[in-house]
């Protein structure tokens, strides 16, 4: 509607969110989303401070401890021991490290991977722009997690590997989401400016159309963060993620299997702090979206 | 008698960075099967006028104050819903820049007139919807009926598709057409067409529009009077040959200066420095103060009244009505 | 085709521009194979020159090819044949074969202010840009000299470290403008520059573009609808119909003598407040511009012509000099 003229007060609203403090302002005002970056937050810095939180340090490292075996959760042992006597919590906490490093990793490692592809297929289209998408068609074609556990089950079941198949898996959405951007982004005006000027075509690619492109992205990165860890617990779980005595969530689910009915802590708790970092980085994807969308979408 | 009449409109706005004040009206009429041009920059909140007389505002914007009266019933009170929805879209449409935006690109034209007619009128039989959609595209003068018809809107050209509009409107028994920005994305051989359309059904049909522009030129040939809005206020209103060939307001003179005419070729326009205030932080005087070349300390500190210049000409100035 | 007019234009003074017979064909693909069977000629045979210091208007209906020609010009398209000479130089089909030398002769400024600045981007790296690409200056000296282009252009050069948002849609015009001149250019192609902004800020622009006119002999081809603006900046005037030049010649003596129909149909078409208060009435043109795919044999404008002859439907008129060697008409019936 043509309402444009009138209402550009509203936009300015919009571009208030580029001084970050509005921004962060913004996204705390919904308050799931706020809930969320507090948790997020407080499980970096577990992960960071691990060896000092945790009650049993060495537990959380996967020293055995025969004479505790099975102990319910009590003053003593907050969520309760394992079947190696091993103390729950510390080794959940030793978790938090895995699980976002899992994640940040992944993700991190399938932009670098899909960005400079999906640039390079938007913006000069044509062959390239074929060949590319038509590789990512083949992967887009299989659900990531089937995609994962094909190459994991092919490198061999470790946590690095396990993190390739995922970035694997990945990539090829992200390629897919930025191509559309740069296509739409390299009709502008003032990418026909800068190619006026004489500037190269890779400083358009990468220092004006990608600064312009990128945000649709970072939004699907931080809800694929809580999806690449449950991705990883599932390699774990079927055995083809980390491996014992790394105290991976999925793999304490995964060994927890066989006594859910005599020990219930042992496999709730890391099910929890799954249920929990996932839940709060889709949340936070969420926020970014509310906030990012109406700003890219103003004129 | 006057088909719409506005009394001390306020349109606010909520917003993260604050209240902003939209438009403020404290006169405005239109008389049955008068062409009233409103012309303004973006930002003077022409679009909020439209978008007020269509009860189609934002969430966050409001009327907060006065009224918009349509034969005698307050529409910024029509508390019983029924009046609103029996008068806004039928009684009271709205042509825009964009006319796909109101086009449904799945029907053809004939298609959505048809809706239209039988909507409007529920005891025609086929055979009289099919004449009277025929009879509104002649009405419209789109040439070629019956091809037309046909067409699906993606198939017409940007002209055509606001006649196809104006002919929707008609047929739901419009009194009161707003025109917003309709002609601006038209080239000026087609717009010239619309223009000469609006002025033949005005005569035809007693069609009344509010015609809105930022082309104060485009306007002057339409329309019989001229409301000028500047910063979300009507500074000036009358008859468009005396507003422009009379113009009592600093901010109407310096406007119709600026314009670019034969005339003044070779030489540089006079312009004004400055920028129109911003919404969320009106002044406490004139609005156009900041700008103005004639301005005195009164204007800094008071709102300006409504002075009368003539009959039907209006001025929101201290200095109403005298030239420097 | 205009063999016989020779050069279109200005016979005396300095040639910058020569433009010669120039064409794009756009392919219309269709069929199973996606081959191309049709071509819409966007541009068809057009030829004019522009003297160093002048400005010439392009107008026409939307599709005449105005803003495809410009494109040309500066290379964002190549064209399908012809010559684009810049004095005396062939500046080659396309962007990829122009050097950086010859690139920085010809800039543009668009008609979107929002979308031509990129919204990323400080003013100083957009205006610098430029300076950096064909390393005019480097480190502070960018600084210095996109502070003098600001102020050059009516911006404080405080706002040096702003952002485009924050200016308003004149302001963003003049900051196009700055980063167009920055290479000092010798010719500017003007898309639409006025069209998108306010009365008050198109003034503003006006003057600046005739004062950086007058101060560089700066050429200018200026598009525009707005016949307004065109008479009030433009030294000559082309009119544009379906892919052709159907007019061309002195600002003043083309709006007065409107020798084509089309000319002056485009010409009634416009509402205009004259300095004395009196508003020009307006006259439609029936009809509707033909499809440039396959345009008329005879002369384009054949169907929406209130002179039209049987010759006209057969025929295509050259563009030939009336009364005055510079103004070109493509008319069978110029009857003045």
């Amino acid at each position: 509607m043509a309402v444009s003229g009138d209402l550009t007060f509203q936009r300015r609203a919009g571009r208030a969110l580029e001084s970050s403090r509005t921004f962060v302002k913004l996204l705390f005002r919904n308050r799931l989303t706020g809930a969320a970056f507090v948790v997020v937050t407080l499980l970096v810095v577990v992960a960071l401070l691990a060896p000092v939180l945790a009650p049993y340090p060495d537990d959380g490292r996967g020293v055995v401890n025969p004479s505790e075996r099975f102990q319910k959760p009590s003053s003593e042992h907050i969520f309760g021991t394992d079947d190696m006597g091993r103390d729950i919590l510390s080794r959940v906490i030793f978790g938090t490290r895995i699980s976002l490093s899992i994640s940040l990793v992944t993700i991190v490692a399938a932009m670098l991977i899909a960005i400079p592809l999906g640039v390079i297929a938007g913006y000069f289209g044509g062959f390239i722009d074929e060949i590319l998408m038509r590789i990512t068609d083949v992967f887009l074609s299989f659900p990531p997690l089937l995609i994962a556990i094909v190459v994991a089950s092919f490198l061999g079941p470790s946590l690095e590997n396990a993190m390739i198949a995922i970035v694997i898996a990945w990539w090829p959405w992200y390629s897919r989401v930025i191509r559309a951007q740069v296509m739409a982004a390299k009709e502008r005006p003032y990418v026909s400016a800068a190619r006026c000027i004489g500037t190269s075509d890779w400083k358009i690619m990468f220092s004006h159309i990608l600064p312009n492109t990128i945000a649709p992205v970072i939004i699907q990165a931080s809800m694929d963060l809580g999806c690449v860890i449950l991705t990883a617990a599932s390699l774990s779980f079927i055995g083809l993620g980390a491996q014992p005595p790394q105290p991976e969530w999925g793999l304490i689910v995964s060994s927890a299997r066989t006594y859910i009915l005599d020990a219930w802590w042992y496999s709730v708790f890391p099910g929890l702090a799954i249920l929990v970092t996932v839940l709060s980085f889709n949340l936070i994807g969420d926020g970014l979206r509310e906030v990012l969308d109406p700003r890219t979408r103003v004129r | 008698m006057n088909i719409l009449e506005i009394r001390n409109l306020s349109v606010k706005a909520r917003t993260i960075l604050g209240t902003a004040s939209l438009l403020s009206i404290q006169v405005l009429d239109l008389g049955a099967g008068e062409i009233l041009g409103i012309v303004g920059e973006s930002g003077s909140g022409k679009s909020i006028l439209a978008l007020t007389i269509m009860g189609l505002l934002p969430t966050n914007v409001r009327a907060t104050s006065g009224s918009v009266t349509y034969r005698g019933q307050d529409l910024l009170r029509s508390s019983a819903r029924g009046l609103s929805a029996r008068i806004r879209g039928k009684e009271i449409t709205m042509i825009f820049q964009d006319p796909m935006a109101a086009l449904n690109p799945v029907f053809t034209v004939r298609q959505l007139l048809e809706e239209v007619i039988k909507e409007h009128h529920p005891d025609y039989d086929s055979k009289r919807v099919r004449g009277a959609a025929l009879e509104m595209l002649q009405l419209v003068k789109l040439g070629d009926p019956e091809v037309t018809l046909q067409k699906y809107p993606h198939e017409l050209s940007g002209g055509m598709r606001q006649r196809v509009l104006i002919a929707m409107a008609l047929s739901s028994g419009a009194k009161l057409l707003v025109s917003d920005e309709a002609t601006r994305a038209l080239d000026v051989t087609i717009q010239a067409g619309i223009l000469k359309l609006l002025e033949d059904l005005r005569n035809k049909l007693d069609l009344s529009t509010v015609f809105i522009s930022s082309n104060i030129a485009l306007a002057a040939t339409v329309c019989e009077r001229i409301g000028v809005l500047y910063a979300g206020e009507l500074i000036e209103s009358g008859p468009a040959r005396e507003v422009i060939a009379d113009s009592r307001h600093p901010y109407t003179r310096s406007f119709l200066a600026s314009l670019p005419v034969p005339e003044r070729k070779g030489q540089p326009l006079p312009i004004i420095a400055g920028r129109s205030p911003d919404p969320l932080n009106r002044p406490r005087g004139c609005s156009f103060a900041g700008r103005c070349p004639i301005v005195e300390d009164r204007c800094r500190a008071e709102k300006p009244p409504m002075l009368q210049v003539s009959d039907g000409h209006d001025v929101l100035c201290h200095k109403g009505g005298t030239h420097q | 085709m205009t063999r016989d007019s020779g050069t279109t234009g200005a016979l005396s003074g300095d040639t910058l521009l020569r433009v010669e017979g120039l064409k794009k064909y756009f392919p219309v693909r269709g069929g199973f194979w996606q081959r191309s069977v049709k071509w819409v000629r966007a541009v068809d045979s057009v030829t004019f020159n522009i003297n160093r210091g002048e400005v010439l208007g392009l107008v026409g209906e939307s599709g005449c090819g105005k803003t495809t020609l410009a494109q040309m010009i500066v290379g964002i398209y190549p064209p399908t044949s012809g010559r684009i000479e810049l004095d005396g130089i062939d500046l080659g089909k396309s962007l990829q074969s122009r050097n950086l030398k010859t690139k920085r002769k010809v800039q543009i400024v668009f008609q979107d202010p929002f979308w031509s600045l990129n919204p990323r981007k400080m003013v100083r790296d957009i205006v610098g840009e430029p300076l950096v690409v064909h390393g005019v200056a480097l480190g502070s000296t960018v600084v210095r000299k996109v502070g003098d282009l600001l102020e050059m252009v009516g911006i404080d050069r405080a706002r040096l470290f702003s952002y485009p948002h924050e200016f308003s849609g004149g302001e963003r015009q003049r900051v196009a403008i700055a980063r167009a001149l920055a290479l000092n250019p010798s010719l500017l192609l003007l898309d639409e520059p006025t069209s998108s902004i306010d009365t008050l800020s198109q003034a503003e622009i006006l003057n600046l573009l005739i004062e950086v006119r007058n101060r560089f002999s700066l050429s200018y081809v200026l598009i525009s609808h707005d016949l307004s603006v065109v008479q009030y900046l433009s030294d000559r005037i082309a009119v544009m119909y379906l892919g052709k030049i159907v007019e061309i010649g002195d600002t003043r003596r083309v709006f007065r003598a409107r020798l084509h129909p089309y000319t002056e149909a485009l010409m009634a078409a416009v509402p205009m407040i004259h300095a004395s208060g009196e508003v020009s009435d307006v006259k439609p043109l029936e009809g509707h511009v033909p499809s440039a795919i396959n345009p008329p044999p005879g002369c384009r404008f054949e169907a929406r012509c209130y002179k039209r002859q049987d010759v006209c439907a057969v025929e295509e008129p050259p563009l030939r000099a009336i009364e005055d060697p510079e103004h070109l008409v493509a008319c069978h019936f110029t009857n003045v």
